[in-house]
């Protein structure tokens, strides 16, 4: 029986990628007291959204593949989701153009919607070539274990946490402030 | 409304895990994404504020 593992090992890696850097933007705000701004957690939710349709990859490869159909369904879902993110990003880049402070402090010397931009980009490259590759990459002779399980559910704890962090920040509210410097819960 | 379109999310997300197939999984995930594009759209046109 043939196996195509290093797909499923890629599906991984994309998640754990956007965990970390979900990670890391809670760290900040948690550390550095540095709030996210009403368009930094819409990009939270696309960047969500995106480790999800690979998320979807991963879990439909439980019973050792996957059908051509959940493997176009879940990256497909992650390129809508990259392609809104991109835009939200670039909409938050272009207001900081002539701006020579920004928002936020620099990771690395480009600022957090550079970055979400670039991993975007990233995203969409990425699917692109798993659609090119499918033959090769689809998941085939992989097994669903502990470690997927974790990767998965980490991405899933990580939504909950951002759950009760903008509700926190957020409140009763409909929205949240341009400019946000406290908690409207605490 | 960010922290409802969250909970949507995190519900696909969970429906994701627990593998309750494409159209519930993808379906939750569709109307976060969804509610997403209709909350950024609400930033970028609301004539009020400077978004950041």
């Amino acid at each position: 029986m043939t196996t195509n593992r290093f797909g499923y090992l890629a599906a991984h890696l994309f998640v754990l990628a956007y965990c970390v850097v979900l990670l890391m933007s809670l760290g900040i705000q948690l550390l550095q007291h540095e709030l996210p701004c009403p368009l930094c957690l819409v990009q939270r939710m696309a960047m969500l959204l995106a480790a999800g349709g690979a998320a979807y990859v991963i879990v439909r490869s439980r019973e050792g593949e996957i059908s051509p159909v959940d493997y176009m369904a879940g990256y497909g879902f992650a390129v809508l989701a990259a392609v809104g993110g991109m835009a939200m990003s670039a909409r938050q880049v272009m207001l900081h153009l002539t701006d020579p402070v920004g928002y936020g402090p620099p990771v690395l010397g480009l600022h957090f919607y550079t970055w979400a931009l670039i991993t975007f980009l990233v995203v969409i490259v990425f699917c692109a070539l798993s659609f090119v590759f499918a033959p090769r990459l689809m998941p085939k002779g992989v097994s669903y274990g502990a470690a997927s399980k974790a990767v998965v559910w980490l991405l899933v704890a990580i939504a909950a946490v951002i759950v009760v962090m903008t509700f926190l920040q957020e409140g009763f509210h409909w929205v949240v402030p341009d400019d946000p410097t406290e908690y409207a819960l605490l | 409304m960010d922290t409802l379109i969250f909970l949507v999310i995190t519900g696909g997300l969970v429906a994701v895990a627990l593998d309750r197939g494409r159209l519930v999984s993808l379906g939750i995930l569709g109307v976060g994404l969804f509610a997403a594009l209709l909350m950024f759209n609400h930033h970028v046109t609301d004539p009020l504020g400077y978004f950041y």
